[in-house]
């Protein structure tokens, strides 16, 4: 017979092998040899503290009374984790790099290191989970109870008994959850325990399954054929309350505070969710197989009337199976107590962090200069919320006095996290959600559900009387809590669900559109929507004036985070910045840095506030994000004129290479000049020299050869003459100091005074030269200048116009404002190569055309030309040479 | 080069691409089968081998999940490392 006393024993050892089990992961931790201790089914058994005590008995209670409905809660979270891939990873990913220790802590964190937002998810977190810690003191006293009565000897209270259960909770999780400040820090002992814990829990009731299919019945199809007809209610299954359950379950998952706190906080290695995504399903499958025999089962042996939420232990105990009733009892304490501990870490964090610590900083006491320790001051703050936590949950168990069903506290409790679920899910997908919207969408979802489905839960003893839960307040029935606006159709959580959410979710995208956030919003809005672009770190990078020292930041460290912590973080940081003793700078980066590490023990508003008290102006201002945007602009704009003048430097580099290659290039053409110049004036003077030589050395020379002589040395000194004439005026025009007298002058009379100038060589070389169109043009010219061109110009055509019947044709022309005068010979022209090179200086031209010539008449004449205001050109289409000359007219 | 061996880096990163939109697709997949009408074709109160069609449809389906999850975790895992 199991007596009521081994129950206390057996629970007591069970509770001391917890105890045991946490130490012994605490000091294995503490050494360093984490080994499997931190390993991926650790993690998994870890969040089955999913499966409360309201799993163990309520899903049995549930299944009998609701059929297949049970099923829901465990769909919703398979559905969260199998798409693990793109929610969990992200929250995962973000909670790692922003250093998050609460879901208050992500919320407040993302919108603006939020002090508000972080007091309004905690309460909301504090008063939805408290009913729940309620459930789980509830269950194991009822569960106590069960074994009892028989021979009397149980406790003389279940109260007194529930306050001892929720005592023991407290020194528990106070010795193994409130070690380290830093909530980032995995808590090894408790999540060993937990994992322990989850594993009884699951043989446990596969245990009583297995003994409920195969022992009292004969298997599967026999269980099955007990049951009673209309059990499962699968025809009308499917409906609103079915969708907005597995709804609920799949929100819980993620919002619920002790879920938040296994799954993300105190995960250590991201590849262990993957594992997680699959294995945390599998459990949750392996737990309700047994569900449905156990109701079954329960149904057909028992009495008519009995309590279906006990069917685990009853049900043993009615066939005498006291070893299997037992581990059956172990196993609802273990799912009972797992989830106290676990969320009155979890909801100790968010309290310490949340309203002490900000409580603390804004009394005055916070100042660092007369502080004491805040970490004393932490780890006080949580040991006492947990205290408090678990005796609210204990008054709250006396007062409602445990009449409720298991599974309406239950989903009351998810309802009431599930207000988080827009302010979260927007918040890491959507970048323009606000602070605004959130806190608006938050507050008042919560109240709505606090008015249609909290309140009304207590039936009218508490707040809201009965009277108000049925006519509505002051007789106003559109406002009946259940029935809002007259909505009928649905039962009171899918229409609670509805309201709440729908108007949170209105708000918070409706807010978040008309709202401008504020610069820090929009940076950890950009930090958390875009965490997986982020490499290392995740800094903003933006510039903000501080004026903090470096010994006021490591004081503020010390008192949070130790001085062995403290002291280790500050010589890295010195490390890193390249200094080998002493504290780091206060840099941007490492204030960054310091922050988020002190986030990971106070929460980000806290951190951020005590940050910003010490280092001076925390936030950027828009006016300092004006300013380094106006700096930034003056320095691109200087960049800019560096770029011109950089660019002009190097063109007038170019010009003056270019002048350089000129100069070169003239001084070439000057040596050239110099000596073609006593070339062409040595050729005359020898023959005049050797003439002379030869008249005045040789005795017995003729008159005739002497005269002939003499001859020669006339017309070579004549040569001689003209050459050095021609010259002195070439130099004479290019220096520009000719007085030019232009007046109008006839085509004609030029032309006169050319043609008799070369009579005499055209004579000799037989040449005929026609003239044509010259009637009557009068061009504004220096009469003999221009004279002298045409002299040139109608000699050189009868010197190197050497054809058979050598002849110049001359023409003239008016065209617009300008007379054009063409000189073409019918020789052999001049080749292109060369055209330019007839008006260079003694250019030497191939020999038949130009041979033997001083070459200057043609640079005189277009130099002569220059002046005139007209120009001398050759011309390229014909046989013989062209030459055209362009003048205004007169 | 294995036949398998993925030829260039863009072909490589469109196979990542299209296992993690593969990720997605089970939750939906999920989600058609247990929360849409879909679900009702299945919860006839009917026998099937003396255990009820909906209890085997809701277990069954889930089952098929978990072990679809389980493979899809290892080739999201395995393409990480990849990566």
């Amino acid at each position: 017979m199991l007596t009521f006393n081994i129950l206390i024993a057996a629970s007591t050892a069970y509770v001391a092998l917890l105890f045991a089990v946490a130490f012994w992961a605490e000091r294995r931790a503490r050494a360093g040899r984490l080994g499997w201790l931190r390993s991926p089914l650790v993690y998994t058994l870890s969040i089955s503290v999913y499966c409360t005590a309201w799993t163990f008995y309520g899903a049995v209670g549930s299944a009998a009374r609701n059929g297949l409905e049970f099923v829901t809660i465990y769909l919703g979270p398979t559905l969260v984790f199998i798409g693990w891939w793109w929610l969990l990873r992200k929250l995962l990913r973000i909670g790692r790099t922003q250093r998050i220790t609460s879901i208050a802590d992500l919320i407040s964190s993302r919108y603006g290191k939020s002090a508000t937002l972080g007091v309004v998810v905690t309460l909301l977190a504090v008063i939805s989970s408290t009913p729940y810690i309620a459930l789980q003191l509830q269950s194991i006293t009822t569960s106590f109870s069960v074994f009892s009565p028989t021979d009397g000897a149980g406790f003389a209270d279940e109260k007194v008994s529930a306050f001892w259960i929720a005592a023991v909770l407290a020194v528990f999780t106070i010795l193994f959850g409130t070690r380290n400040v830093d909530a980032n820090e995995r808590h090894h002992g408790v999540v060993t325990a937990i994992a322990l814990e989850a594993l009884v829990k699951l043989f446990a009731l596969l245990a009583v399954g297995i003994f409920v299919v195969w022992g009292i019945s004969d298997g599967p199809a026999d269980i099955f054929s007990r049951m009673p007809p209309d059990m499962l209610q699968a025809d009308s299954i499917f409906n609103p309350r079915w969708v907005a359950l597995t709804f609920l379950s799949a929100t819980a998952i993620i919002t619920l505070p002790r879920m938040f706190q296994v799954t993300i906080v105190e995960n250590s290695d991201e590849r262990h969710l993957s594992v997680a995504s699959w294995a945390f399903p599998l459990y949750l499958f392996l737990m309700s197989l047994s569900v449905l025999p156990i109701a079954i089962a329960g149904q057909s042996i028992l009495p008519a009337g009995s309590n279906p939420d006990l069917f685990v232990l009853t049900v043993p105990l009615a066939e005498g199976q006291n070893a299997l009733a037992l581990f059956a009892f172990l196993g609802g304490f273990s799912s009972a107590t797992s989830m106290v501990i676990v969320a009155a870490i979890a909801l100790s964090t968010m309290v310490s962090n949340h309203i002490v610590m900000p409580l603390w900083i804004s009394s005055g006491k916070g100042r660092i200069s007369t502080s004491g320790d805040v970490r004393s001051v932490l780890l006080r703050s949580r040991r006492a919320s947990i205290a408090g936590l678990l005796l609210l949950g204990y008054f709250y168990f006396r007062v409602t006095g445990g009449s409720n069903a298991l599974a309406s506290i239950g989903l009351i409790s998810f309802a009431g996290v599930a207000q988080v679920l827009p302010s979260l899910i927007g918040g890491i997908f959507w970048r323009s959600a606000t602070r605004t919207g959130a806190l608006a969408g938050l507050i008042v979802g919560f109240i709505i559900w606090a008015y249609t489905l909290f309140l009304p839960s207590f039936e009218g003893s508490f707040l809201l009387s009965s009277n108000v839960i049925d006519n509505g307040p002051f007789g106003l029935t559109w406002l009946r809590p259940q029935e809002l606006l007259g909505l009928t159709e649905y039962d009171p959580l899918v229409h609670s669900l509805f309201w709440s959410l729908g108007i949170n979710i209105a708000l918070f995208v409706g807010l978040s559109l008309i709202v401008t956030p504020r610069q820090l919003e929009r940076i950890q809005g950009a930090q958390f929507v875009d965490v997986f672009r982020q490499t290392g770190g995740g800094g903003a990078g933006i510039v903000i004036r501080r004026s903090a020292t470096s010994e006021d930041l490591f004081t503020l460290a010390q008192r949070i985070l130790g001085t062995t912590h403290a002291h280790r973080l500050f010589t890295q940081a010195a490390g890193e910045q390249g200094k080998h003793a002493g504290l780091p700078d206060s840099t941007d980066k490492f204030i960054e840095r310091l922050e988020r590490e002190l986030a990971g023990s106070v929460g980000a508003a806290s951190a951020h506030a005590m940050v910003s008290q010490v280092a001076g102006g925390g936030t950027v201002s828009v006016e300092e994000l004006m300013k380094i945007a106006d700096e930034t602009a003056q320095v691109m704009e200087y960049s800019q004129q560096l770029e011109v003048q950089s660019r002009e430097l190097a063109e007038s580099a170019h010009k003056l290479r270019q002048a350089n290659a000129q100069l070169t290039e003239l001084g070439a053409q000057k040596d050239a000049f110099l000596s073609q110049i006593s070339h062409e004036l040595r050729t005359p003077m020898t023959s005049i020299k050797s003439f002379a030589e030869i008249l005045r050395d040789t005795n017995d020379i003729s008159s005739e050869q002497s005269n002939r002589f003499i001859d020669i040395i006339n017309t070579e000194s004549q040569r001689l003459t003209r050459l050095l004439d021609e010259i002195l005026d070439l130099s004479f025009l290019e220096s520009g100091r000719v007085n030019w007298q232009l007046e109008p002058v006839s085509l004609n009379t030029v032309f006169d005074r050319a043609l008799a100038s070369s009579e005499g060589l055209r004579a000799s070389a037989g040449v005929k030269v026609t003239r044509k169109g010259f009637d009557d043009i009068m061009v504004t010219a220096d009469f003999d200048r221009l004279a002298q061109v045409f002299i040139n110009l109608i000699s050189n055509a009868i010197k190197y116009g050497r054809a058979e019947n050598p002849e110049v044709r001359i023409t003239a022309r008016k065209v617009g404002k300008v007379a054009i005068i063409g000189i073409v010979d019918n020789g052999p022209g001049i080749r292109p190569e060369d055209r330019e090179k007839v008006f260079e200086k003694f250019s030497r031209l191939s020999e038949i055309t130009l041979a033997g010539s001083a070459g200057l008449g043609l640079p005189i004449s277009r130099e002569i030309m220059r002046n005139l205001n007209g120009e001398l050109t050759i011309e390229e289409n014909a046989p013989g040479a062209v030459f055209r000359i362009t003048l205004p007219l007169g | 080069m294995t036949d398998k061996g993925p030829p260039d880096l863009a072909e490589r990163a469109f196979r990542r691409r299209r296992r993690q939109d593969a990720a997605l697709v089970l939750p939906i997949f999920g989600v058609v089968i247990f929360i849409t009408p879909i679900f009702t074709i299945f919860t006839k109160d009917v026998l099937i081998f003396g255990a009820p069609l909906p209890f085997l449809f809701i277990f069954g389906f889930w089952f098929l999940l978990i072990l679809l999850a389980r493979r899809m975790s290892r080739i999201l895992t395995k393409g990480d490392e990849g990566h």
